[in-house]
């Protein structure tokens, strides 16, 4: 299993991502998978600074959905370890919808903006929010929010039943 | 004047910025912003608020706490949209005092230039222990 850390983080590629979780789990790769980075290139060149920052070696590489669903389904990256980054719960259906595999996602960033309620001190969500959600998890794929690898593991179904 | 923002991970701003008064005396026309709890959209917004709110007539400087990470990411981008930005990462208090005492004299690429070396003089290690 190739993928090592599947995260929804609306930050993308940032300290968090780059120095708490790669130095935990040693990525080789970390995706930015996002049609709209993707297709602008300095947009692209900003994310990818981050491969001088992190204290191992590390490719960043952006990519469109499409590029992440046929690098993924590839053979070149068997030996790889590889974190996936996405901007939205909505982009992560997208993904799943047009071929990812995974039975687990992080919930790392879903910071606040108007008419969002709190999940957590990381994670706000409105209904749409909501209910791609619960589509993954009727997907049979796990929902565990956490911001760094020490942090508290939440549990997203638990916390939205709660809040309704 | 060139006007200075500090945008960094948590506290470290503000006490940067704090630190650099106890050593100067009252400083001005520098402001700190911090990442905490901020989606990049809203990090953006507090950016462009601080420059447009200020119109320093020889520019911004951003001054960051670390390269990739999103007050770089956010600066940058602001940088690669806006004219009379320039965007320093690894800020520490060498670099700060070095902005602080040195804007008057230099343009806004050569103070960018002239700040991050004297942030990097700033780390080094005693020899002949």
């Amino acid at each position: 299993m190739p993928l090592v850390l599947v995260r929804i983080d609306d930050r993308l590629v940032h300290g968090q991502v780059v120095v708490g979780w790669g130095m935990h789990l040693n990525p080789d790769r970390i995706i930015l998978s996002s049609d709209t980075i993707a297709s602008s290139p300095w947009e692209k060149d900003i994310y990818m600074s981050a491969e001088a920052t992190a204290p191992y070696p590390l490719t960043i590489s952006v990519m469109s959905q499409d590029e992440t669903i046929s690098f993924l389904n590839g053979h070149l990256i068997e030996k790889e370890k590889i974190i996936l980054l996405v901007e939205s719960p909505q982009e992560l259906v997208e993904l799943v919808k047009k071929g990812l595999k995974i039975d687990k996602v992080n919930i790392g960033g879903m910071h606040y903006k108007q008419g969002k309620r709190r999940l957590a001190q990381y994670i706000f969500v409105d209904e749409r929010d909501i209910s791609f959600f619960k589509e993954l998890s009727k997907m049979n794929i796990q929902l565990e929010g956490r911001d760094v690898p020490s942090g508290k593991k939440i549990n997203i179904i638990d916390m939205i039943v709660s809040l309704q | 004047m060139i006007g200075g923002i500090v945008l960094t991970h948590g506290k470290i701003a503000s006490a940067l910025i704090q630190a650099a008064e106890s050593i100067m005396g009252d400083v001005n026309n520098i402001y700190d912003l911090s990442t905490a709890n901020l989606s990049l959209n809203d990090i953006n917004v507090s950016l462009k608020q601080t420059i447009a709110s200020q119109s320093w007539e020889n520019g911004t400087l951003i001054m960051v706490s670390l390269m990739g990470g999103s007050c770089w990411n956010a600066a940058v981008g602001i940088a690669r949209q806006q004219p009379k930005i320039e965007v320093v990462s690894g800020v520490n208090l060498a670099m700060l005092i070095s902005f602080l005492s040195k804007r008057d004299h230099f343009s806004l690429p050569e103070l960018a230039e002239i700040i991050k070396k004297d942030g990097i003089r700033g780390i080094d290690r005693p020899l002949n222990l």
